[in-house]
């Protein structure tokens, strides 16, 4: 592994005009104001990992919840919230802690065979995720009358310009605003009509649905589950920290940037789920978001329709920026390439082209005439349901790693107790999806 | 561990007329001596770590085989699908 980059991109601090708002230094008058531009300055890599995981996938699961049980599984989000943070936060302490991303660290403490097992999986899934995202892409400018052929590439453009501009705070502002924009979800899901007493009954009392507790509802349960916690978060967040070179001392605002995305990212969902839950209440059947917007169109208004369109192909970037950095990072850590969005690309090609290439390699697969998108998505579910558990055991290791974290960063008795319930959990929901998927003769299915 | 930039972020008399905090970017601070894990070696897992790392190698083979299974079962379905009529 090199430190090239930490020593090469060194600046020297000095005391900058208005034009470097955020950006370089900054001289306050209040500790107040010291505090809130310190927050401001760290802010990005919690919002951006937790409001990317609301991708395609996510915008498909969550509108789907809606449209088959209504507002009966709003309360699932808000336990969620909790669980996505506690594992988030470990992310955060060991990025700022270690000054490394993830795949590096398991790569030195646990050996080259965890450590090729471990990147192999993420390359995998993480790829197959990508396929979803430019898939999701696709159908929503196929909704709008655009082809295939000019939207994925249009975009495949668009997410390498995104990131090859050798800056990472550009990149980082871009996405913040596109998280951003994702607060639309929350004006559709006010629209739809539903009192604010039943959602906020149904977000804090659990309550079982109409025809009671199905194999369809329980794989629901697991599918939002799943979506709402991937594995290339961990890998993502961690890379992200230790790219714009956090300090031990900016420890707690990148807990609160963390908190802040996992409440932005429930609400976010929530919203997804009221705007699916007018299909369950007007009886209407579910089959895709592009299907959704089109029926809610007539009779909700054109913006309705183009704004469920336009926030799945948001959806989409976001996730396919992610999810491509996570797997250019975790690649280039391991191989020792520099890696990091600060980088011209002529200083980091193998982290470019990895970014690039990945990114290249889904749209095209996409593009494939009668590509078999639906195993792929039902793949995704799989591998990831597999991974996160395996990935989370890992990082439960790493954050009880005293010889390296020192007392200051390793995980307290009760976050230790928290996580091992999270990864019991996760392991037995998983199991369950996992076998419903590869044998789907293995769990009666409700009489029609 | 400390931070060599934490000293930057004191309260600064920078001019008699200017005082105040300088707030400065993490991209562009100090590097700080981070915790490194270069010299450790692969990790001393105790016995409560190797169980659970061992648990997660049988899960990941057990839903491997799971999935070679279903696998094979569809090969096997293809193969014995009975052939259109008139062949």
């Amino acid at each position: 592994m090199d430190n090239k980059i930490e020593s090469s991109k060194n600046t020297p601090a000095v005391p900058t005009g208005p034009g470097d708002f955020l950006s370089r230094t900054r001289v306050v008058k209040s500790d107040l104001m010291r505090r809130v531009l310190t927050f401001l300055m760290v802010f990005g890599p919690g919002l951006i990992v937790m409001e990317a995981d609301n991708d395609a996938g996510a915008v498909s699961t969550y509108t789907q919840a809606g449209a088959q049980y209504g507002l009966k599984l709003l309360w699932l989000l808000l336990l969620l919230l909790p669980v996505t943070y506690f594992c988030q936060e470990m992310v955060v302490r060991l990025g700022i802690a270690t000054g490394e991303g993830h795949a590096a660290m398991i790569y030195k403490r646990f050996g080259k065979w965890w450590g090729r097992f471990s990147l192999f999986d993420l390359q995998l899934v993480n790829f197959f995720t990508l396929v979803t995202e430019f898939a999701g892409i696709s159908l929503a400018f196929s909704a709008m009358g655009v082809s295939p052929w000019v939207s994925v590439p249009t975009a495949t453009a668009g997410l390498i310009t995104m990131v090859i501009t050798g800056s990472y705070l550009r990149w980082e502002r871009v996405t913040i605003l596109l998280c951003l924009l994702d607060l639309t979800w929350l004006f559709l899901g006010a629209k739809c009509g539903f009192h604010f007493g039943e959602v906020a009954h149904n977000t804090l009392v659990p309550s079982m649905p109409d025809g009671g507790i199905t194999f369809d509802y329980i794989f629901l349960v697991i599918a939002t589950v799943g979506t709402t916690i991937a594995p290339w978060q961990l890998f993502f967040q961690q890379s992200c920290v230790a790219d714009k070179k956090l300090r031990f001392k900016d420890l707690n605002a990148s807990r609160w940037d963390t908190f802040i995305g996992a409440v932005f990212t429930i609400l976010v969902a929530g919203g997804m789920m009221l705007v699916g839950a007018i299909l369950f209440r007007n009886k209407v059947p579910y089959t895709d978001p592009a299907q959704l917007a089109t029926v809610l169109g007539p009779s909700c208004g054109p913006f309705f329709k183009s704004a469920i369109l336009m926030l799945m192909v948001n959806a989409s970037i976001l996730g396919t920026t992610a999810v491509s950095l996570s797997s250019a990072w975790a690649w280039a850590e391991v191989k020792g390439w520099d890696h990091s969005l600060q980088l011209k690309f002529k200083e980091a090609p193998g982290f470019y082209l990895t970014y690039i290439g990945a990114t290249m390699a889904a749209a095209g697969v996409v593009l494939i005439p009668k590509a078999p998108l639906q195993g792929i998505i039902i793949g995704v579910q799989v591998l990831a349901g597999v991974m996160l558990p395996s990935a989370l055991v890992f990082l439960q290791i790493l954050l009880n790693d005293k010889e390296l974290l020192g007392e200051q960063f390793v995980n307290r008795p009760w976050n230790n107790r928290i996580n091992w319930v999270i990864i019991a959990l996760m392991f037995a929901l998983s199991a369950v999806l996992a076998a419903q998927v590869l044998l789907p003769g293995l769990f009666p299915t409700p009489a029609a | 561990m400390t931070s060599q930039a934490e000293t930057f972020e004191t309260f600064l008399e920078l001019e008699p007329m200017h005082k105040g905090y300088r707030v400065i970017h993490p991209l562009h601070d100090v590097p700080e001596v981070k915790c490194n894990a270069d010299h450790l070696g692969p990790l001393k897992l105790s016995r409560g770590c190797r169980i659970a790392l061992m648990s997660v190698r049988f899960y990941l083979v057990a839903i491997m085989l799971m999935g070679g299974y279903r696998m094979v079962t569809l090969v096997s379905a293809l193969k014995h699908r009975p052939a259109p009529p008139g062949q």
